[in-house]
């Protein structure tokens, strides 16, 4: 990239907390905020487990899901230096959302009158949520942005791709300032999908375990404020990291299962590393999709060994799932924050509860415990793989190595 | 002609309430000949209005177009979309498969097996939730069969939004093609008739039977960057814009100054304009004729030197679906020099603009496509003949 995208701003909640500090602060100490679900029903249900973040019942009608977005935002927004947690609002400010369900709980509160009421006597009023529109609508006018503003859904890809379109708008000069942001929230919907797929784990979270039992869901929610380098440094906002490149591909092979070989998670990853200018042994670290599903473990530890070659022994890798669960269309970009995070501090956090290392991951240097760097991690990629066989890997550079540019 | 910068409509596809081939589209366009708007009637007693675009007449057709086993248990939604780029597609083998994205807009993706799915889940809790809806009514399970059935593997996604995403999906299209991120791509916009959203809809006076009549399908254009040779169009520009607080009216002057700013081609040499025609006025107030006049004034003045047309009154309004129509239909216009008909306007058009209700020959050389959400979003598209 010419002028390169530089991220100026972070914003971060998951069930560890509220805000980036209270994210980091269990992220580095190794403390998974994972336990009993208690937002909805799960009567006897033998997985009990998800991430919950607190409510923040907002005095202003807002919904759970849309007032978390809008904190993360705001976060990022200040983090970046506006002061009100708003980005300039003029028709240069965009803002990219990725989610897989957006609305859902709109949806659930429907059906429980629907159930009670029935369809002549239902207010179908309840809906409003339903129409994403309204999200789009009703933050563009809160922040005050009348740029673009578009929702993208990829499925569990999407917040990564969030990222991406961010960083598309910004280099064709279609905005000069840009939110990507991405959210889902932990829903009955996506609990009991996710469970009829047998996808959902019944004891701990172990990506790339030879045990895994497969993946916990929790809320997720987190924000990027991005911008071109020059435009950043003349407004003096700090630079948290550099967008070096990203990669989107599709898998062609099924619509919910990964390609067994991971051979469009390679093409995601290979896309990324190519538009960075980066050799695959400049990467420091890898910030996995790791659900902790039987296929999508192995189909991408297949594609970081096609991508990385025999190197790939050489870099850090973990999967942040552990500690707050899949947050779904919120995992790209909540991962992403995790993998700044990771770099402006020196510090890998831990692939949680790996006991016994699954036979596709041998010879991996899966971080069992929060890992200290010893060099800048200068370039770090992130994966995020989704239904519909989408895959988008970022690759984030340190802020150092503007300067050695 | 080898341009990576431009990016050229090769081919368009359209599943819709008037046909479910381009040639039977076209003709009924051309000829005026709509069939009647009846909502299916809900097997739920849900009560919705009496009006609506379907594409229940055209099921046999559909069926045959997409009689692959792996998609007789999709949703109808991905249905429409698997078949609508099928026709798009060239006729010629797809080269560069790895570098082909799949952009599609929706408003509400595939509502049928959400409602479905939902009230299986409620009524019969956790235990008795459906793997098969659940992994089908993701929002992007439009976007990822068609990937699936063609092959693709570049970026697949659904832009989810009012309904001009359909719109929204063709200008992040091109500008993956332009930022050499894809080499061709399927875009457009894409929505179902459910009964759960008709009366969600109406419950907002967004449709009513006296106001506009919700449309759905999919209408989906194959853009490349190769060559202008066979093409029907050239994609020149696009933009986005949010009314925010500032109103419908300012969107609409911003997405068409901010198409033009990166364009070739100057506002005056606009000779045709493709809008939808909501029958009700945007939520801060802004009804038809304020949005022609709103368009007329970004254009300047005219006399006689431009059309207008819009595809609503034959395949409705509301959905995502509509948007992308809409450029199927300037792009189909621009290629065979023939504009639909707008049939009998709902509002006053501006002086020096023409509005046939029938179609008539016209030669135009560039055409401008506005969609305006009742929320105030807008986009605008810049079409150029590609000869």
């Amino acid at each position: 990239m010419r002028d390169p995208i530089v991220i100026t701003g972070l914003g971060l909640t998951t069930c560890l907390g509220v805000g980036v500090d209270e994210n980091w602060s269990a992220l580095r100490d190794a403390r998974s905020g994972l336990a009993p679900v208690t937002r909805f029903d799960i009567g006897d249900y033998p997985v009990r487990e998800g991430g919950e973040a607190p409510d923040l019942s907002s005095t202003d009608g807002r919904s759970f899901e849309e007032a978390h977005l809008l904190a993360v935002i705001q976060e990022a927004c200040r983090h970046a230096g506006f002061a009100d947690g708003k980005p300039p609002t003029d028709e240069h400010s965009a803002l990219s959302i990725g989610s897989s369900l957006a609305g859902s709980s709109t949806s659930e509160r429907f059906f429980e009158s629907y159930q009670q009421r029935g369809a002549q006597d239902v207010d179908y009023g309840l809906l409003e949520g339903y129409y994403l529109e309204d999200y789009l609508e009703s933050l563009s006018g809160e922040l005050g942005v009348t740029g673009p503003a578009v929702l993208v859904s990829n499925a569990c890809a999407a917040g990564g791709s969030s990222v991406a379109q961010a960083a598309r708008w910004l280099r064709a000069g279609t905005a000069d300032f840009v939110v990507a942001a991405g959210f889902d929230p932990l829903s009955v919907f996506t609990f009991a999908g996710f469970g009829s797929l047998m996808a959902l784990s019944r004891s701990k979270v172990r990506p790339f375990d030879e045990n895994r039992e497969g993946m916990q869901l929790g809320d997720g929610f987190a924000a990027l404020a991005m911008e071109r380098l020059l435009s950043a440094r003349d407004a003096g906002r700090p630079i948290v990291g550099v967008l070096a490149g990203y990669g989107e591909s599709t898998d062609a092979h099924h619509l919910t299962r990964p390609h067994p070989e991971g051979a469009g998670a390679a093409l995601a990853m290979e896309r990324a590393l190519r538009m960075a200018g980066l050799e695959p042994s400049e990467i420091a670290y890898i910030n996995c999709h790791g659900t902790a599903t039987k296929p999508n473990d192995s189909s991408e530890s297949s594609a970081m060994r096609a991508v990385f070659g025999e190197g790939v022994r050489e870099i850090p890798i973990s999967s942040s799932k552990p500690f707050f669960g899949h947050t779904l269309g919120g995992a790209g970009t909540v991962e992403a924050v995790v993998t700044l995070l990771a770099m402006k501090n020196g510090v890998l956090p831990a692939n949680l509860n790996l006991e016994t290392v699954d036979p596709a991951a041998e010879g991996l240097d899966v971080i069992t415990e929060t890992r200290e760097s010893a060099e800048i991690v200068a370039h770090a990629m992130s994966n995020s793989f989704g239904f519909g066989g989408c895959n988008t890997s970022l690759v984030f550079s340190h802020p150092s190595t503007l300067e050695e540019a | 002609m080898t341009d990576s910068r431009r990016v050229f409509v090769r081919g368009v596809g359209a599943v819709s309430p008037i046909g479910a081939s381009v040639e039977e589209i076209w003709d009924r366009l051309v000829r005026g000949d709509y069939p009647e708007r009846v909502a299916p009637e809900s097997e739920r007693g849900i009560p919705t209005p009496k009006s609506a675009a379907t594409v229940d007449v055209f099921r046999e057709e559909l069926d045959a177009l997409v009689s692959s086993r792996s998609l007789r248990r999709v949703s109808q939604l991905s249905r429409y979309c698997v078949a609508a780029a099928g026709m798009a597609k060239p006729s010629e083998e797809l080269v560069n498969t790895d570098d082909t994205a799949v952009v599609l807009g929706t408003c509400f993706g595939s509502s049928r097996y959400h409602f479905d799915y939902y009230e299986k889940l409620f009524s019969g809790g956790i235990r008795d939730a459906s793997p098969l809806l659940f992994s089908e009514c993701v929002m992007n399970a439009v976007s990822g069969h068609v990937s699936l059935h063609y092959g693709l593997r570049g970026a697949s996604l659904a832009l989810v939004g009012g309904e001009e995403v359909g719109l929204t999906a063709i200008v992040d299209a091109t500008e993956r093609i332009r930022s050499g991120e894809a080499v061709a791509a399927f875009a457009g916009g894409a929505d179902e008739y459910c009964d759960f959203v008709h009366a969600a809809l109406a419950s907002r006076s967004f449709v009513g039977d006296t106001g506009p009549c919700v449309g759905e399908g999919a209408a989906i254009l194959y853009l490349d960057g190769s060559s202008s040779d066979a093409a029907l169009a050239e994609v020149v520009s696009g933009a986005i814009a949010r009314g925010g607080r500032r109103g419908a009216e300012a969107a609409v002057r911003q997405a068409i100054r901010r198409a033009f700013r990166s364009a070739s081609i100057e506002p005056k040499d606009i000779e045709l304009v493709v809008t939808n025609l909501p029958g009700q006025d945007t939520e801060d107030g802004l009804d038809g004729a304020q949005l022609f006049a709103t368009i007329a004034d970004e254009l300047g003045e005219r006399d006689g030197s431009l059309l207008v047309t819009s595809p609503s009154p034959a395949v409705g309004d509301g959905f995502a679906f509509v948007s992308g129509f809409q450029a199927f239909v300037a792009a189909m216009s621009l290629a065979s020099e023939m504009v639909p008909g707008i049939g009998e306007p709902s509002c006053e058009v501006p002086e020096g603009w023409l509005a046939d209700r029938e179609a008539r020959p016209y030669p135009a050389r560039h055409a401008l496509v506005v969609s305006l959400t009742r929320r105030g979003t807008a986009v605008a598209l810049l079409l150029s003949r590609a000869r």
